[in-house]
C-alpha cells in the first residue's frame, strides 16, 4: 500500500465579504491507501450515497472510504482501466470499463469488468467490449452503461448487457455526460444524461429509472455547444439541474423547464463567443476553456461548485456569480460533496484534495 | 438508333430519367411506385441501366402486379431465387423458393448488384448486353417457365419495352483528361494543428479511394471550434476517452466540413497526408469508424482490402455536412460536396462515365458513414442519403467537364 498525503482545506465563510470562501486552512492528512497525486481518481458515488453514507473509492492502489473520505482502507490492486462505478446499496459491488474513441477505425475496446468484493478481485463480463459503466443500483439490479452504440441498460447488475442501446436518446448523439440526480426517492431514482453529436452539439435528457425494466427519457431539456458536465439535486422545492459548458454554467431550478446561463466570475475559464457563429479566438483556444465538473451542495441552499480548466469556483447565490476557491489549481475533473462527512472532495489533474464544508 | 439485343446495359449510364421511371410505375399501378426514386438510385449506383431493370420487372411480374411477386409481396423486381447482397429471406412458394426482400429498394439493389458482382456468373462471363444476360437470367430449361418463349420471347419483350420508353441513349464521351479536375475554389484553410487535436493516427501514406459523407448535427463553424477544443496544455493533455467529454479535439476529426446552406468548405485535415506547419504528415482522422456490422459499399470496400480496418480512416476522405439529419441541403452544398468528390475520384483515376463505380470493383466511390457502422450511427441521415443521387449526378457533370 502506498501512503500519500492528501491536503485538506477548510472552507469557511468570509467574515466581512459576501460569504465566499476566504479563510483557508490547509490540514495535511494521511490516507492509508491513496496513491500519489496524478494517479488518484475518485469513483462516482452510488445513488443512495446521500442516504446511507458516503462510499468512495480512489483508484491507482485501490482504496475505499465508507465515511465520505474521512478514513480510508486498502481495497485491492489497481482496477481495470476506465471509469469505476460503485453500486448504490452495496459498497462492495463495482464495475469498471472504458469506451474507446468511437470514430477510430479499429479501437480494440477492452471488456467491462465486475467485482463483488470491493475490488479485491475482478472478472471480465463476456460480450461487453467498449462498455463504460455509468451507474449501478444493487437493490433493483439496474445498471447503465455507454458504448459507441449509445446508452445501454442492464437489468442484472451488469452481468449481461444488450448489444443495442435503449431508445432513450436521439440517434446520432453519443453519451458524453451522466449524473445521478441526488436526493430522489430511492425507489424511483432518476438521472441526467448528455449526448453530443459529431459536430459538438449537446442535448440533455432526464431519465426516469423507477421501472428498471423500462427506463424512460424526457424530451431534450436543453441544447448547447460543446461537451459538458452535469449535476442534479432533488429536494422539496423540486429538481435543480446544473450543467457546466464551454460558455458558462447552465442552471435550471425547475427541473429543466427553464434555464439561465451564468458566467459572471468565470470569464477566464469560459468562452466569450458563440462558437456556432464563427471562429473561437486564438487566445481562448490557447488558454483552454471548459467546466469538466459541477456539483450542488445539498447542505446549503444556493451553494454550487464548478470545476474548471483552471481551478475550483464556488457560487453562493445559486449561480449568479462565481468566485475562485484558492488553493486548488489545475483541471478539476471531479467534485464529490459528502454531506455526512461535511467535506468536499476535488479531483484535479494534479491531486485529490478535501475541503471541509462550512455549514 | 434503336436499342437491340446486343445493347450494353451494364457499365453504362441510365437510359431513363428517374422521373420517367417513377411515372411508368405509378401509371401502371405498380406497388413499387412508392420507392421508385430510391430504386432508380439503387440500380444506377451499380452502373446498370434502370430501363433494362424496369424491362425485366415488366417481363417477370407485370411490374409487381402478377405472379409470385404480387401473391407473396416479395418486393423482388427480378423474381430472384437467391440473394447476392445478403438482403432478404428465401421463402417457399407454390412456384418454388423465392427471395422476399424487406423493401423494393433492396430488391432493385439485388437485381443490379448480381449483374456486377465479381464473384457471380454475369461479371465472370462478361455478360453486359441484353441477350447474354437474359440467356442466363431466363434459360430455356427453367421448369417454371413452361409455356413461355424463353429466352427468345423474353429478350424480344425486353428490347421492345426499352425502345418504347428510352429517353436518352447512352453517349459516352471517352475521358481524355483524367487528373484535370481541380479542387473547388474557395476552400477555407482551417487545418487544425496537432496541438489542438489528438484524434488521428499515422497509419502510413494516405491514398484516397473513396469519399464518406457525414452529418454534423451542428453548424460548420461550431464543428470547427469543437474539433480544435482541447484542455490547457493542448491535445497531449486530453483525458482518456469516456464520459468526461468536454473537448472535441480529444474525440473526433474529419477532413472537410461543408455548410448545408451556403456550401462553404472548411478544411480541417489534409487527405493527401502532406505535412504542414504544426501538423504531422499522414494524419488519418478518427472520422468514419467504428467498424461494426458494415454493409453495402462499406462492407465491400473492407472485404476488398482484406478487412484491414485502417482503410476506413486512412484511404477515404471524410466530409461533414452541417445541419441536423432532417435539415434540407442546398444546391450550393450539393455543388461543394460534388466538387470535392469529383476531385478525389479524378485523382484516383475514375473516368466520369463510370462514376460512382470504382472500376474493376463491386462497390462505389461514394459511401455513407453508416455503411461502416450499421446500428451505431444513422449518419449521414435520411436527407443526405436521399440527395446522394443528386450529389452523384453533379459529380459526374463536374468530372465530365474536366475529363473530356
Amino acid at each position: 500500500v502506498v501512503v500519500a498525503t492528501v491536503a485538506a482545506i477548510v472552507l469557511a465563510d468570509h467574515p466581512a465579504g459576501h460569504g465566499v470562501a476566504a479563510a483557508w486552512q490547509a490540514t495535511p492528512i494521511a490516507s492509508p491507501a491513496a496513491v500519489g497525486s496524478n494517479d488518484v481518481q475518485i469513483a462516482a458515488r452510488g445513488l443512495a450515497a446521500a442516504q446511507e453514507g458516503e462510499v468512495l473509492y480512489t483508484t491507482g492502489g485501490l482504496a475505499r472510504s465508507l465515511d465520505g473520505g474521512a478514513t480510508w482502507e486498502p481495497a485491492g490492486p489497481p482496477p481495470p482501466p476506465g471509469r469505476l462505478v460503485v453500486a448504490a446499496g452495496d459498497p462492495l459491488l463495482l464495475l469498471a470499463g472504458a469506451r474507446p474513441p468511437c470514430a477510430r477505425g479499429d479501437p480494440y475496446p477492452p471488456l467491462l469488468h465486475r467485482s463483488t468484493d470491493g475490488g479485491a478481485t475482478w472478472a471480465p463480463v463476456a460480450g461487453t467490449p467498449g462498455v463504460e459503466p455509468l451507474a449501478l443500483w444493487a437493490d433493483t439490479q439496474l445498471a447503465l452503461g455507454a458504448s459507441c452504440a449509445g446508452l445501454l441498460v442492464s437489468t442484472d447488475a451488469g452481468q449481461t448487457w444488450p448489444e443495442q442501446p435503449a431508445p432513450l436518446m436521439e440517434p446520432g448523439f453519443d453519451v458524453s455526460g451522466f449524473a445521478v440526480i441526488i436526493g430522489t426517492d430511492p425507489a424511483a431514482p432518476a438521472a441526467l444524461v448528455l449526448g453530443t453529436s459529431e459536430g459538438g452539439t449537446s442535448q440533455l435528457w432526464r431519465l426516469d429509472l423507477a421501472d428498471p425494466g423500462q427506463p424512460a427519457a424526457s424530451e431534450a431539456l436543453t441544447v448547447f455547444w460543446g461537451g459538458g458536465s452535469l449535476a442534479g439535486l432533488a429536494s422539496g422545492q423540486g429538481e435543480r439541474f446544473v450543467v457546466g459548458t464551454a460558455n458558462g454554467v447552465l442552471i435550471s431550478a425547475d427541473g429543466g423547464a427553464t434555464w439561465a446561463l451564468s458566467r459572471t466570475g468565470l470569464e477566464e475559464v469560459t468562452l466569450s463567443v458563440d462558437p456556432t457563429q464563427g471562429p473561437i479566438p486564438d487566445a481562448e483556444l490557447q488558454r483552454g476553456f471548459g467546466i469538466p465538473a459541477v456539483a450542488i451542495d445539498p447542505t446549503r441552499d444556493g451553494r454550487l461548485f464548478a470545476g474548471t480548466v483552471d481551478g475550483l469556483y464556488v457560487s453562493l447565490d445559486g449561480g449568479g456569480a462565481w468566485e475562485r476557491v484558492p488553493g486548488i489549481d489545475g483541471i478539476v475533473s471531479r467534485i464529490v460533496v459528502s454531506p455526512d462527512a461535511g467535506q468536499l472532495l476535488v479531483e484535479t489533474d494534479r491531486a485529490v484534495q478535501t475541503l471541509p464544508l462550512a455549514p | 438508333m434503336p436499342l437491340h439485343e446486343q445493347t450494353q446495359v451494364v457499365g453504362v449510364g441510365p437510359r431513363i430519367t428517374r422521373e420517367r421511371f417513377a411515372q411508368i410505375l405509378s401509371d401502371r399501378g405498380s406497388p413499387a411506385a412508392m420507392e421508385a426514386t430510391a430504386g432508380w438510385q439503387a440500380i444506377t449506383q451499380h452502373q446498370v441501366d434502370p430501363l433494362f431493370a424496369l424491362a425485366i420487372f415488366k417481363q417477370e411480374s407485370q411490374l409487381g402486379t402478377q405472379g409470385v411477386c404480387a401473391i407473396h409481396q416479395t418486393h423482388s423486381p427480378g423474381n430472384t431465387r437467391t440473394s447476392r447482397t445478403g438482403d432478404g429471406q428465401v421463402i417457399a412458394t407454390e412456384f418454388g423458393p423465392f427471395v422476399k426482400y424487406a423493401s423494393w429498394v433492396q430488391g432493385w439493389r439485388d437485381l443490379a448488384f448480381r449483374l456486377v458482382d465479381p464473384t457471380y456468373v454475369y461479371f465472370q462471363e462478361g455478360r453486359t448486353t441484353i441477350r447474354p444476360i437474359i440467356e442466363r437470367w431466363a434459360p430455356a430449361w427453367d421448369p417454371t417457365a413452361a409455356g413461355f418463349d424463353q429466352p427468345e420471347g423474353y429478350i424480344r419483350n425486353v428490347v421492345d419495352f426499352m425502345n418504347q420508353f428510352v429517353t436518352d441513349d447512352v453517349v459516352v464521351v471517352e475521358p481524355t483528361g483524367i487528373g484535370n479536375v481541380p479542387l473547388p475554389a474557395g476552400i477555407v484553410n482551417r487545418l487544425i494543428p496537432d496541438f489542438n487535436n489528438r484524434c488521428w493516427d499515422n497509419l502510413g501514406q494516405r491514398t484516397i479511394k473513396g469519399v464518406v459523407y457525414h452529418r454534423q448535427l451542428g453548424s460548420n463553424w461550431g464543428t470547427d471550434g469543437y474539433f480544435r477544443s482541447v484542455p490547457p496544455g493542448g491535445s497531449s493533455a486530453c483525458p482518456e476517452p469516456g464520459t468526461q467529454w468536454v473537448w472535441g479535439g480529444c474525440n473526433g476529426l474529419t477532413d472537410y466540413g461543408v455548410d448545408h446552406v451556403t456550401g462553404e468548405i472548411l478544411q480541417w485535415n489534409d487527405p493527401t497526408g502532406k505535412a504542414h506547419p504544426g501538423i504531422s504528415p499522414n494524419r488519418s482522422a478518427w472520422a468514419s469508424g467504428p467498424v461494426h456490422n458494415p454493409y453495402g459499399d462499406g462492407l465491400a470496400f473492407l472485404e476488398d482490402h482484406g478487412w484491414d480496418r485502417n482503410v476506413v480512416n486512412r484511404d477515404q476522405v471524410s466530409i461533414e455536412i452541417s445541419g441536423l439529419y432532417e435539415n434540407s441541403i442546398s444546391d450550393a452544398c450539393i455543388e461543394s460536396v460534388a466538387a470535392l468528390s469529383a476531385y478525389y475520384a479524378d485523382q484516383f483515376g475514375i473516368p466520369w462515365h463510370v462514376y460512382p463505380k470504382v472500376p474493376g470493383k463491386s462497390y462505389n466511390f461514394t459511401r455513407w458513414h453508416q455503411e461502416f457502422c450499421d446500428g451505431i450511427k444513422p449518419c449521414p441521415g435520411t436527407v443526405v442519403m436521399e440527395r446522394t443521387g443528386d450529389i452523384i449526378d453533379r459529380t459526374i457533370e463536374i468530372m465530365k467537364e474536366h475529363q473530356t
